[in-house]
């Protein structure tokens, strides 16, 4: 589809298909993201603090698509509405703001990793500025490949709006091990997506550790539609004081004997708003499939809200595992004495809670972060 | 007096009294045993000495080395020198048993990060502490006990006793939920703690831990009063006669 044929559809889409649930019909505010689709590009860039700037880039998204250096096993290219592959023939655009993306993103790459190649490390950051910021990401993961890449989603201080749009086609045989950190301001919404379909035998492996701004929409979706092919999420979320974030982690199953296990924990603070969503779907093609979904959140504010929306749909009658688990829990009169007769003030304790949940997923350790970054923002 | 002693304790929760005026005394190097019928106070009696805040004090006095810690949190009569090993201790996920040990370390070290190791010798004394009592290494690195076994909790409690290093080490029933070798090790692991010089009260149910621990006061509970007190010969009679004698000898004794 051309600029013009996405803008058209932006006009006829709605923000959302159809409501979350019949109690809670949004768990993204949309209205934040309205109220600024009318903005400029930016021009200027907000500035990366430095730990984030010190992990060190192959390639960084801002105005413009900035290729540093190259990564041998793969080539990689400036994204255009023709580029092979096409961005946004994987993934269907299904509502106004990925519309919206669709026709107003500004930078991307295609990074295609050579059949049998292997990638060490590939990373790329992608930035905000004041005004719209819009990037895309194709990845092709030829046959038999092995990457490994590092994604950081960095939204700054500055007013604005930020899509960033990840697409990753994996070939049959290849393995992607990618770390994904989202962080984002309190001073813009961002929507978020990471898509992924994989080829037979595929394997992805995703840490994820984010901490949401304004109002932050961040999807990650797994399709796993090649027989035997394997997916493993795991997600550490934080919503702090003034911030918003609603994570949506699915793994659907299309292909016989896939694997997928999404964990996810979360903690909110203050006033945070956390709906960390676990969600898994096993098609009737995906005959002795196996799938868990687990969400945990922690509340640690007074006035925090957390949601830990698990499901899964079983549309086959030859499963091998299927399970989920969810809880929204606030610290207990019961742990808190548990853990103070240890010696631990609560304001100590919640700090280890807030600790335990931002290393869970694994980010943090791979990327030799202190998780004191999340809060600098 | 040096120890940990409790004064003529009143205590109550949600509304109803379960301590109706508590004496004791725990001496340094010493096992001083409660045992009690189910619902006698027990666990209520370690709760308020560690100063859990549903336990209202309502007469009486807890001290140690002869000062009174009622006025102080839980988390101070832990850096005074207090551990509880909880009868049932709770799970937390999102924090792992060798973050909390290390946290309580650094603690009592005066480390404002509590997470980062200061000295690695400590992790290997937690490795060693675990194989000693049984427990795999692994489990150090998994959440605070979610999915622990009945003896793992039990083990678990013990470990953190050894690492903070307390002065008085209270026990809530670290029988419970033990096969016969968990008894005996156990046992042994507690005489190490007063073998330290540290105090303990041990509160169980059953005379069993005392085939490979001679207590050194055994104290019976029931009520939410000590109905009797002694040597190791109390336990001998609780195990002969039951606490049904005990108590009906003691309402005699009161007329
Ligand atoms: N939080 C609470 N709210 C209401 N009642 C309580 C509470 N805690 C304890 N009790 C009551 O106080 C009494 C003493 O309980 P406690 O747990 O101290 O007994 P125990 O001697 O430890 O028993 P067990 O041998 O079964 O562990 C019981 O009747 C119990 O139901
Ligand atoms: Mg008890």
């Amino acid at each position: 589809m051309s600029r013009e044929q996405y803008k058209e559809l932006f006009e006829k889409l709605p923000f959302q298909p159809i409501a979350d649930t019949p109690t809670v019909r949004y768990y993204t505010d949309w209205r934040l993201f309205e109220e600024r689709l009318g903005i400029e590009y930016a021009e200027k860039e907000d500035a990366v603090p430095s730990e984030i700037e010190s992990i060190g880039y192959d390639v960084v998204l801002g105005r413009e698509a900035r290729i540093n250096r190259r990564v041998r096993g793969a080539s990689i290219t400036e994204a255009s509405y023709d580029s092979d592959p096409k961005p946004l023939s994987l993934m269907k655009v299904s509502n106004k703001m990925q519309a919206f993306h669709a026709y107003r993103w500004n930078a991307g790459i295609v990074v295609s990793v050579e059949e049998g190649g292997s990638i060490d490390r590939l990373s790329i950051l992608s930035g905000s500025g004041e005004g719209y910021t819009g990037h895309h990401i194709v990845v092709r993961t030829g046959r038999e490949s092995k990457s490994r890449m590092i994604l950081v989603d960095y939204s700054g201080e500055s007013d604005g709006l930020k899509t960033f749009f990840v697409e990753v086609d994996m070939g049959q045989g290849s393995s992607l091990d990618l770390d994904f950190l989202a962080l984002h301001a309190p001073s813009k919404p961002v929507y978020t997506i990471l898509y992924t379909r994989l080829g037979e035998a595929s394997t992805l492996n995703v840490r994820l550790l984010s901490s949401g701004g304004m109002m932050s929409k961040l999807e990650i979706a797994t399709i796993a539609e090649g027989a035997k092919s394997g997916v493993d999420v795991k997600a550490s979320d934080i919503s702090r004081a003034g911030t918003r974030s609603d994570v949506v982690l699915t793994a659907l199953h299309k292909g016989p004997e896939t694997e997928g296990n999404i964990s996810a924990r979360g903690v909110a603070l203050g006033d945070g708003y956390l709906a960390q969503r676990a969600l898994a779907r096993i098609e009737p093609s995906a005959t002795w499939a196996s799938s868990e979904v687990e969400s945990h959140v922690t509340i640690i504010g007074e006035k925090a809200r957390g949601y830990a929306v698990p499901m899964l749909e079983i549309h086959t009658g030859d499963v091998v595992k299927a399970g989920h688990e969810a809880s929204v829990t606030t610290i207990q009169e019961d742990h808190l004495f548990y853990l103070r007769s240890r010696g631990l003030s609560r304001e100590e304790i919640e700090k280890l809670l807030i600790t335990g949940t931002l290393t869970f997923s694994g980010v943090i350790d791979n990327l030799n972060l202190s998780p004191q970054v999340l809060f600098r923002l | 007096m040096s120890g940990l002693e409790v004064r003529n304790l009143h205590v109550r929760v949600a509304g109803k009294k379960v301590l109706r005026g508590v004496d004791l005394k725990v001496e340094y190097g010493e096992v001083h045993a409660i045992m009690g019928p189910n619902g006698s106070g027990k666990s209520s009696l370690a709760y308020t000495i560690m100063g859990r805040e549903t336990f209202e004090v309502e007469d009486g006095d807890i001290l140690l080395d002869g000062e009174s810690l009622l006025g102080l949190s839980t988390e101070e009569r832990a850096m005074k020198g207090l551990f509880m090993a909880l009868q049932d201790p709770p799970q937390i996920p999102g924090v792992r048993l060798s973050t909390i040990m290390i946290a309580a370390i650094n603690k009592r070290l005066g480390s404002t990060d509590l997470t980062r190791v200061r000295d690695p010798s400590i992790v290997k004394r937690m490795y060693k502490l675990a194989e000693e009592l049984g427990l795999t290494r692994d489990i150090l690195q998994r959440e605070l006990n979610v999915g622990f076994s009945g003896g793992e909790k039990k083990r678990s409690e013990l470990l953190q006793a050894f690492i903070v290093d307390p002065k008085i080490v209270i026990l809530d029933e670290p029988d419970s939920g033990l096969d016969i070798d968990g008894v005996r090790k156990v046992s042994e692991m507690i005489r190490g703690l007063t073998d330290q010089g540290k105090g303990v009260l041990l509160i169980t149910h059953y005379a069993r831990m005392f085939k490979y621990l001679d207590p050194d006061r055994v104290s019976v509970l029931i009520d939410g009063k000590i109905a009797l007190s002694g040597g190791p010969e109390v336990a001998k009679l609780v195990e002969d006669k039951g606490y049904a004698y005990i108590r009906s000898q003691y309402m005699a004794r009161r007329g």
